[in-house]
């Protein structure tokens, strides 16, 4: 599948230069939880930040925006601090940049990012860790949101160990064309191995430590054993079986090389070991590069670093290709700055890369409408999933160290064929201009015979109706215009299918019909809602369905219905019972309706009843 | 005032009645909400209508790759899954779900804006409309948001047999990458595109640093922009640029693509653009006086787009439309309080001064290039007389009709009462 390919595609040039990346991708879009887990994290930050809000008397700004004005995607902060550890941890290592860098952010918002964590986050971290509703204060928590804050522990534990396989198991798929990986892999004398088929077996314990990649780079710099680095990296999360998280506080993890009983200790060296060989050897070019960049700094006049002299050793052939490769950089990099594009931090994207990220189509049942325009995109080819997550930093480096030659897709099979201009006009074919609807063209006098109206006239503001403005007159003067209209435009009213517009339509339907293409529609929601079935399986059952229980209906009636009737009177609904909150685009929000079906009262000669309202639980004032 | 301008306007009941699948944010109902509220209007009196041709495979093969073209119109969503390789090739099955009708859909929606570009080739009209088109982001071997078929490609490819030079700007909170790569090689076709940028926001392309390449350097023109953008902001960008635009370029024609997702509160977009702002972009190209074809494109909040469609008909119909919507079917859509104009979102404009400033400077001067590059040759756009003469006598007369009856047809501003018309 193209789908694969391209992966293979993007991997080659990503993966290779810098693997943590990979990592980061994988934990965002490539589980399929991360957006329900995103939704629910929402719904419980909102509640808490309420609660805080009200028992403190402060006031909280939502969403918060960090330094340069763009808003900060809490959920990716919360989960990156979880995932290495506390945030005294990460203040005491040091890795606040690397949280940034994890949330796709500049360095240079560093102190704004911390100060948004402690505004919004820490407390709710610790209220998490107490087990949040045990807390004195928050004892009038309703029972729902405990639930929500229990699932939403459990699913944040398994998010961490979800990651960690997808991603790795990905990164695996991915990288089977990429020879460098594969050649990593050969050289690990440990037992460990990526493309073992135990790999599924060890994964729960690939509790990937975020920082490791980081520890790294100080690693081979200052030439320390890596495993005294990685014990500043406390295992914060531990998986236990029945899938309940308990957050276990390691005393700092004093890793000897000779203790192979501790399994996660284990694994991290493993997974130390592994990551430090692969980015030995992926990430070589771009070290030893900065590298001879640093020392070229630190002693300009050193002759090993001569272009002059550099026939004298045959090491300087090396060094002569890394001075081009920092000259590339350079320019790559000051060219990015030149202009202001509006996306400063995240340097262009080339079409190339930007077709290339892999993304779920699941993503979107969970949307909520207010993140989905607030948060930034998605780097996905999908146009209706904008938001979810936070913003990627693409690699820049990637960017740089590759030569791309083009940057646009360029070729016969992407351009029209444009002829050049001859002066000489070319058929327009003028056969095909359209039929011509109105005026009627048979009966071009027709309209001069109608009654008065004004011309592009509103509403009429007085009428006279016995009571102007109640739903009766509304109904009447809809009722009006529509025989007005009908008059006006004949058969015209057919061919436009004005006749199957508006609420009027539910006249075809039986009571017993509109009741079953409710519970079906009804069904179908929460089957999008909670079951891993594809949409496209849901919907083709839906139809089954429908074409079973509702026989007389055509499939296009059922869709007239759907948008004359149904989504009008959830609309209605809203109107009505929540003003504030009106969207009658969202096909997911449950079904209200007030009143009783239309034109009921007409026919059965009933006036209109106050019925119990058993849909609203939230009656705002 | 006297409308001069003939309108044309390209509507078929059937495009309204499609389904591209649950939660999907395309929802072309929308189109039959819009169609319904001008006709609320009345606005219909001063304008002709016409029924597009449902565009012929060989038409739409003009643009698109002919197995594209073959796949889309044999798919169908009981066979889709026979098909993994093909559905993944052409990029179809997640943003463009594969649903009932679907070809038929395209070729109506690209009927229309062929139809519109040759009734502007052929002078029949002076402003064409067709709301139902506008779907920029397909390209020519694939679906792209939500867009199958091209027909922008298609209209221009149309109004490029009558003219040396077509203009094509794009009001789309998304940027109008596929008209944009089809015409990034040539001169003869200039993309303008306003859109929102950065943070990957689909489709990721569209910063101003792409110009277009080769001959067509310098005649790709995009304007990025950040989130909450205003109507100040952007109509003062938008007439800066534009006129500038007109001025340097000279084109023969326009195509103008009004998407409605970059009003406030739309469900995709990001913008906080009034109707009013919106609108105001396109009285501005209307006042240009040039041949003009009018398209609809995104728009994801159903009733703010049947609104921004109508008042812009109202527009380019020298009409000003009253606030209070007259009861319909839809009344309910409108509803609570049943106005065109629609309160903009009290969100932050992420566009300083000084960033709109700095891409108005970029973008002016990339213009200034055209004017000094030696080796691009400006060609004259030849004199009307050019064009033949359609004798009247072979016309069908179901097709056109003459100057004298239109006139006759057309309503008039200041002709209060229908019964006047009779004389």
């Amino acid at each position: 599948m193209a789908y694969d390919s391209e992966l293979g595609n993007w991997s080659d040039v990503n993966e290779i230069k810098i693997p943590e990346l990979y990592v980061k991708y994988g934990d965002l879009d490539g589980c399929a939880d991360v957006n329900e887990l995103r939704a629910l994290f929402d719904q419980v930050l909102a509640f808490f930040l309420k609660e805080v809000c009200v028992n403190k008397k402060v006031f909280r700004p939502f969403p918060p925006k960090l330094g340069d004005g763009q808003e900060a995607d809490l959920f990716k902060l919360f989960l990156t601090i979880r995932r290495i550890g506390s945030y005294e941890l990460v203040s005491e290592n040091n890795l606040w940049e690397f949280v940034a860098r994890e949330c796709g952010l500049k360095a240079g918002l560093v102190a704004s990012l911390k100060l948004i964590y402690i505004k919004y986050l820490k407390e709710l971290d610790q209220w998490l860790l107490n087990g949040g509703f045990k807390d004195g204060k928050m004892e009038n928590l309703e029972v729902s949101v405990v639930e929500k804050l229990d699932r939403l522990s459990r699913k944040l534990g398994r998010a961490l160990i979800d990651v960690e396989i997808i991603g790795f198991d990905e990164r695996k798929e991915k990288n089977e064309g990429a020879s460098g990986f594969n050649q990593v892999q050969g050289d690990d004398d440990e037992k460990f191995s990526v493309g073992d088929h135990k790999r599924c077996e060890l994964s729960p314990k690939f509790v990937k430590k975020v920082g490791v990649s980081m520890v790294n780079d100080e690693v081979k710099r200052n030439e320390i054993v890596p495993d005294n680095v990685v014990m500043k990296v406390r295992l914060s999360v531990i998986h236990d079986d029945d899938n309940v998280v308990k957050r276990v506080d390691h005393p700092m993890i004093d890793y000897d090389d000779d203790d192979d009983d501790d399994d996660v200790n284990n694994f991290v060296s493993h997974n130390v070991n592994t990551q430090k060989r692969k980015r030995d050897e992926d990430s070589l070019e771009l070290s030893e590069m900065l590298d001879w960049l640093a020392n070229v700094a630190r002693d300009p006049h050193d002759n090993a670093y001569d272009t002059s002299q550099r026939s004298k050793k045959g090491k300087n052939n090396t060094t002569d290709h890394l001075r081009k490769r920092v000259l590339s950089s350079r320019r790559a990099l000051f060219a990015e700055l030149n202009v202001d594009s509006g996306n400063e931090a995240y340097g262009s994207q080339k079409k190339t890369q930007r077709m290339q990220q892999p993304s779920m189509y699941e993503d979107d049942r969970v949307k909520l409408r207010c993140s989905r325009r607030t948060t930034a995109a998605k780097p996905c080819p999908l146009k209706r999933q904008q938001t979810e997550s936070s913003n990627i930093r693409p690699d820049r480096f990637r960017e740089i160290l590759e030569s791309h030659d083009q940057d646009y897709n360029l070729g016969p099979l992407f351009q029209a064929e444009v002829p050049p201009w001859t002066g000489v006009l070319s058929d327009s074919d003028p056969k095909w201009l359209g039929t011509q609807m109105w005026p009627p063209p048979n009966n071009p006098d027709r309209k001069g015979e109608e009654g008065s109206f004004v011309i592009g006239l509103g509403r009429q503001e007085s009428c006279e109706c016995v009571f102007p403005g109640s739903a009766e007159c509304v109904r009447f003067h809809i009722a009006e215009n529509r025989l007005k209209i009908k008059i006006e435009l004949g058969t015209l009213f057919y061919k436009w299918k004005f006749n199957q517009m508006g609420e009027e339509i539910s006249l075809a339907w039986e009571p017993e019909e509109e009741k079953r293409f409710k519970s079906l529609v009804i069904r179908a929601r929460h089957e999008l809602a909670h079951s891993m079935k594809s949409r496209r399986e849901i919907m083709n059952a839906f139809w089954r369905k429908a074409s079973v229980i509702i026989p007389d209906k055509l499939k296009q009636n059922v869709v007239s219905y759907y948008f004359n009737v149904f989504v009008i009177r959830r609309r209605s609904y809203q109107n009505r019972v929540t003003p504030r909150d009106i969207d009658s685009d969202n096909d997911e929000v449950e079904v209200g309706s007030v009143g009783d079906r239309f034109g009921y009262e007409k026919i059965h000669g009933l006036s209109l009843k106050c019925s119990e309202n058993l849909q609203c639980t939230n009656l705002e004032s | 005032m006297r409308s001069k301008d003939r309108i044309s306007y390209f509507y078929d009941g059937d495009v309204g009645n499609v389904y591209f699948g649950p939660n999907h944010p395309m929802k072309p109902h929308r189109l039959c909400m819009t169609h319904h509220l001008v006709l609320s209007y009345d606005l219909h009196k001063k304008m002709e209508i016409y029924r597009p041709h449902k565009a012929y495979p060989v038409e739409l093969a003009q643009f698109h790759s002919a197995d594209y073209v073959e796949f889309l119109q044999r798919i169908n969503p009981d066979t889709q899954h026979l098909f993994p390789e093909e559905m993944a090739k052409f990029k179809l099955g997640e943003d463009c779900p594969v649903f009932d009708d679907m070809f038929e859909f395209c070729q109506i929606y690209a009927g229309g804006t062929i139809d519109a570009a040759r009734r502007l080739n052929n002078q029949l009209c002076d402003i064409a409309i067709n709301w139902a088109g506008g779907l920029h982001h397909a390209k020519k071997c694939e679906a792209s948001g939500f867009c199958y078929i091209n027909d922008l490609v298609l209209g221009i490819l149309e109004l490029l047999k009558y003219h040396a030079r077509v203009l094509y700007i794009d009001i789309d909170v998304h940027h109008g990458d596929g008209v944009e790569e089809a015409f990034y090689f040539t001169d003869r076709v200039m993309t303008v595109s306003f859109h929102k940028y950065g943070n990957l926001f689909f489709p990721g392309s569209g910063d101003v640093k792409e110009i277009g390449e080769q001959e067509g350097k310098f005649y790709a023109i995009n304007i990025p922009l950040k989130d909450g953008i205003d109507d100040t902001s952007f109509t003062r960008l938008f007439k800066t640029i534009i006129s500038k635009v007109v001025e340097t370029y000279q084109p023969g024609v326009i195509v103008l693509q009004c998407g409605a997702d970059s009003l406030a509160g739309d469900r995709l977009g990001c913008f906080n653009l009034s109707i009013d702002g919106h609108a105001e972009c396109v009285r501005f190209v209307k006042k240009i006086g040039l041949p003009l074809l009018v398209t609809g494109g995104g728009g994801y909040t159903k009733e703010n787009v049947a609104r921004c469609w109508t008042v812009e008909t109202g527009v380019l119909l020298d009409t000003e439309l009253p606030n209070e919507i007259p009861d319909n079917e839809y009344i309910k859509y409108f509803a609570p309080e049943c106005s065109l104009r629609i309160p903009t979102a009290h969100i932050e404009n992420f566009n300083s001064k000084s960033y709109l400033g700095t891409i108005k400077m970029q973008v002016l001067e990339n213009l200034r290039c055209i004017q000094h590059a030696p080796s691009v040759q400006m060609q004259e756009v030849p004199p009307d007389y050019y064009i033949p003469d359609f004798d009247e006598d072979e016309k069908n007369p179901d097709e056109r009709i003459d100057q004298h009856t239109q006139d006759k047809h057309i309503q008039r501003d200041d002709e209060y009462y229908e019964g006047d018309n009779d004389k």
